[in-house]
């Protein structure tokens, strides 16, 4: 009996270990973070999403991916990009898998005030703010809902300010080139929850009027469009941009209603909650975490920005004239499922895929009221000067509506990141001031 | 000299388009070359038949059936009866050129100047303009048509010449030739006062203010207070401008798109009349400010104070009789003078203040939309009088000079705009619909039954009196279709009494370059020499197309 106790003995703390060890390994892959750990920027990736698995499916790098090749691929890539590779004969670069951490003060403000936010369900009151507690940094390490990677993804580093030049491209299949545009963008991405910029956490004129985000932008060229300028800003709370417009034509500022949901900016095919992957807030959508999954997506592109590259960032030149030309690696995702809260939004649903890394949205499938597939949005980062010190540099923008054969391709000229803007800028008056 | 302008400009487009594909540059130079032409087409108001001008002589008994050309025949009582012409005439077809450059020499520091040339066919319904002179033997129909065309319809211009100092981070400056929009709402140009506008070539709200509006030479300053989002503007117009540019371009003086000519003629034969226009004296000097700010990121206001001159109408003030003839047919003043018969009619631009308050509020969605309230006082607005002799006085020191007896009256005026854009998914499944509704009053609230009996809207028109109320309303829908190429626009006015316009326009966008517009106005008017009523023969067709680099 003893001997059998002794045997048992051995056995159970043989299997408790293995247990331990087992478990361990699945907190691991799981995301290691809970109350108490301190990420570095070593182990940022695995700590608050999970390590990508790059020994399943490995894809060496240098192959280039193409419709005649997507098979053997399709286990790491979305199912959907299929009629890229296949009908409009995209194709992928591949690289090797690198990570990525944001700036040394993203960190240091989730350390201090990560697991501090909480989030309530508002169900249909989607004007109504559902997080509390936040400061800054990334709220929800780890997370294990879709709501919480779409507050990830609201909060995910992308610097406290930012400058950018680039392009729009209006591209028909058919047709290719039809129009383009230059246009200026800058913003102060977080007037409230910095980390990286002085003051922090919040520029106080922003803060007491509860707005979390100003930008300023116009139009450089064509002729007719020259000068027009917005103002705009978005509330903390989930309510409409505010904003003003200057109008060349007009010789007038004038107050802008960006009240409609749904619209497409500017005539693209992008709506206003296309930009960046999804620029509306999460309480005006349902989420739905259906996969963590190991994918090929452009976060260390390599794509060649600069005006004289716009051309060599899309194959303009080459039918359907909007493919991109960049480097994907094997990254770890959530892909997450979107419905509209908001009554009569033109997408019934949307698949949005979130890099665990950075949080930040690099491709997103729409599909409209008959739940056909409509658009795909997809955005190519490289890598950051100094990730200690700085976000992923956003490298180019397509959005493709499969439905009418058409694209907008956004290829960048140049962009600052953390450059200090003076919040003074952002003001009404200042856009008066350089109206012509 | 205009010749050689317009080649160095034209060179200019030559050198330098290399620059305009601009990221932001020191130096920039844009523009396009612009063909903007239209027929008359009576349209659906007067169910596709024209109006043709008819006169008919009057004798002492009354209006006869024997029919006078009012143009040629100014000394004698013919009274024009309808206005029109017969379908098919040229409404415009002008040729434009405008050049924008732009210099940063360095940050703070930027210099901005717009050239336009224009040159424009001539037009046989400027044959009815009433222009100030018309020259003893000419044919005036000819003389008239001349006149416009030399004085209104090419044109060679240094627009626009600024430059934008930053002297501080709360201080700037813009200091040149410039226009400067104040007030909130588009239409009506309550708040809108510093600068005059040229409507002479093309119906005032089909065309851009920016395009319409005379750019005067104007020291501006800003100071921003930026710790509470607050500004203030200070302006002030020296007077550097050419005279008749400081005001509005009289709508007699041409005959397109001008007023017709009254149903009710002055009783005087009028030889010349005098614009006295302001400009380039101390006292004609005008100055203003406005304070801006924010009272939530819901709301924007601003007070606005504008010392300035009435742009428009020209007001009859007072005028010179001619002297009598002698025996040998020669003015002989000692014979007192001939009391229906004016040597010259002075006109004047009286001076007045405006003050007003614009402020707007966002309201969320679903509600979605922007309201604009707006209102000006005009506490000293001068109105006009019936142009006959009841109304006149006689100078104590100059026996043939009359004054009109013209009366200084408030007018307060207020404005409501509503601006929602809307997706109505089955008129446009991708972009929303711009629905803009804005109405304005008018309210003279100090004005008696006499002031009505004598006092009009507009000199001249002895049937048009001034009322204690006037309205207007604007509909307009706007968007677009096929990734913005193909914009369509809808716009309907009311005005009271009893007239509207209905204008329907497309704007193509044909690649980066090119640009086309078709654009369809019908006016209505229940009374002919009434409001819109006044441009009720004008129904329009207008195609514009343009170049742009």
């Amino acid at each position: 009996m003893l001997k059998l106790m002794k045997v048992k003995k051995s056995h159970l703390v043989t299997v408790t270990v293995l247990a331990m060890l087992l478990a361990c390994t699945v907190v691991f892959a799981d995301g290691g973070w809970k109350k108490g750990v301190k990420l570095t920027s070593e182990n940022w990736g695995e700590m608050v999403g999970f390590k990508p698995d790059l020994t399943t499916n490995p894809v060496p790098k240098g192959k280039v991916i193409k419709g005649s090749n997507f098979d053997k691929y399709k286990a790491v890539l979305p199912e959907s990009i299929s009629v890229l590779l296949k009908k409009y004969k995209m194709k992928i670069w591949t690289r090797d898998y690198e990570a990525i951490h944001p700036s040394t003060g993203y960190i240091e403000a989730t350390n201090k005030y990560a697991g501090q936010a909480k989030l309530t369900d508002v169900g249909k009151d989607f004007r109504k703010s559902s997080i509390s507690g936040y400061t800054a940094g990334l709220p929800f390490p780890n997370p294990k809902t879709g709501t919480e990677v779409a507050w990830n993804y609201q909060y995910s580093y992308n610097g406290d300010d930012g400058d950018l030049y680039y392009a729009v491209y209006w591209i028909s299949a058919s047709k290719g080139v039809e129009h383009f545009e230059e246009w200026r963008w800058y913003y102060i991405m977080r007037t409230i929850n910095r980390t990286d910029l002085e003051p922090k956490p919040a520029i106080p004129k922003f803060e007491k009027k509860g707005l979390q985000y100003t930008s300023i932008t116009y139009c450089l060229s064509p002729y007719d469009k020259k000068g027009f300028g917005a103002l705009y800003s978005r509330s903390k709370k989930p309510l409409d941009q505010q904003g003003h417009v200057y109008i060349p034509s007009m010789k007038r500022v004038q107050r802008n209603s960006f009240g409609t949901r749904g619209d497409t900016w500017n005539g693209t095919d992008m709506l206003y909650e296309d930009v960046r992957g999804f620029m509306g807030y999460p309480e005006w959508m349902n989420w739905k975490l259906v996969g963590k999954k190991t994918l090929l997506m452009p976060m260390h592109a390599d794509i060649a920005i600069g005006k004289e590259n716009a051309k060599k960032t899309f194959a303009m030149d080459k039918w359907p004239h909007w493919n991109p030309k960049m480097k994907w690696e094997l990254r770890p995702m959530y892909v997450v499922e979107v419905t509209p809260k908001l009554p009569d939004y033109p997408y019934s649903k949307m698949l949005m895929y979130y890099d665990a890394e950075t949080f930040l949205i690099t491709y997103k499938e729409s599909y409209d009221k008959k739940g056909q597939l409509w658009k795909l949005v997809l955005t190519g980062y490289n890598a950051s000067d100094d990730m200690d010190e700085g976000p992923p540099i956003y490298g180019m923008n397509l959005v493709i509506d499969l439905q009418s054969e058409h694209a907008t391709a956004f290829p960048v000229y140049t962009l600052k990141m953390n450059s200090g803007l003076d919040p003074d800028e952002f003001t009404e008056s200042n856009l008066r001031k350089r109206g012509r | 000299m205009k010749r050689f302008f317009i080649l160095t400009i034209l060179l200019s487009v030559m050198v330098f388009p290399a620059l305009a594909d601009a990221q932001e540059k020191e130096f920039e130079l844009n523009g396009y070359v612009q063909l903007q032409g239209g027929i008359f087409a009576p349209l659906t108001s007067n169910l596709f038949q024209d109006y043709d001008s008819t006169a008919y002589y009057h004798n002492s008994l009354g209006e006869t059936d024997i029919s006078c050309d009012p143009v040629n025949t100014p000394n004698k009582p013919c009274y024009p009866h309808s206005h029109g012409a017969r379908a098919g005439k040229p409404s415009m077809l002008r040729g434009t050129l405008q050049l924008m450059a732009e210099w940063r020499p360095e940050e703070r520091i930027l210099i901005h100047a717009v050239v336009r040339g224009v040159y424009s066919l001539k037009l046989d319904f400027d044959d009815y303009a009433q222009i100030p002179y018309f020259p003893e033997g000419e044919d005036r129909r000819t003389y008239a048509k001349n006149y416009v065309w030399n004085n209104y319809y090419t044109e060679v211009d240094l627009r626009e010449f600024y430059v934008d100092i930053e002297a501080t981070n709360w201080l700037s400056f813009r200091l040149g030739r410039q226009q400067v929009v104040w007030g909130d709402i588009n239409s009506y140009r309550l708040l809108d006062v510093i600068n005059p506008i040229d409507n002479t070539w093309h119906f005032g709200p089909l065309e851009s203010f920016e395009d319409t509006r005379f750019p005067l030479w104007i020291a501006k300053a800003m100071f921003e207070m930026k710790s509470i989002d607050h500004s203030l503007e200070l302006l002030w117009v020296p007077g550097f401008d050419r005279d008749h540019e400081t005001v509005n371009v009289p709508l007699t003086f041409v005959g397109t798109w001008g007023l017709p000519l009254s149903d009710t003629p002055s009783p005087f034969v009028i030889d010349k009349k005098e614009f006295m226009y302001p400009g380039n004296a101390f006292e004609d000097m005008r100055a203003g400010l406005r304070w801006r700010g924010h009272i939530s990121p819901q709301s924007t206001y601003s007070l606005i104070y504008y010392y300035t001159h009435m742009m428009s109408p020209p007001i009859p003030l007072y005028f010179d009789l001619k002297p009598k003839l002698n025996a040998e047919g020669k003015e002989d003043a000692s014979l007192g003078y001939d009391s229906d018969h004016m040597e010259k009619l002075f006109l004047g631009f009286p001076r007045q203040h405006i003050a007003g308050f614009a402020i707007d509020y966002a309201f969320e969605s679903p509600i979605g939309l922007v309201a604009k309230l707006e209102a000006s006082v005009e506490p000293d607005r001068t109105f006009p009088t019936k142009s006959t002799m009841d109304y006149t006085d006689q100078d104590p020191n100059l026996p043939q000079r009359y004054h009109f007896k013209v009366k200084k009256m408030p007018v307060i005026n207020y404005a409501v705009q509503l601006i929602r854009p809307t997706m109505i998914r089955w008129l446009n499944p991708t972009q929303n619909i711009i629905l803009v509704l804005q109405g304005s009053h008018s309210v003279m609230p100090t004005i008696t039954d006499t002031d009505e009996s004598y006092l009009l809207q507009i000199p001249g028109f002895n049937n048009y009196p001034i009322k204690m109320h006037s309205w207007k309303l604007v509909f307009l829908a706007a968007t677009s279709y096929l990734h913005g190429m193909i914009a369509p626009r809808l716009v309907v006015a009311y005005v009271d009494p009893k007239s509207a316009f209905i204008s329907g326009q497309v704007d193509f966008r044909l690649g980066r370059h090119w640009r086309l517009r078709l654009q369809v106005t019908d006016f209505f008017g229940s009374d002919q020499y009434k409001a819109l009523g006044l441009f009720r023969d004008r129904d329009e067709v207008n195609v514009r197309i343009r170049y742009q680099f």
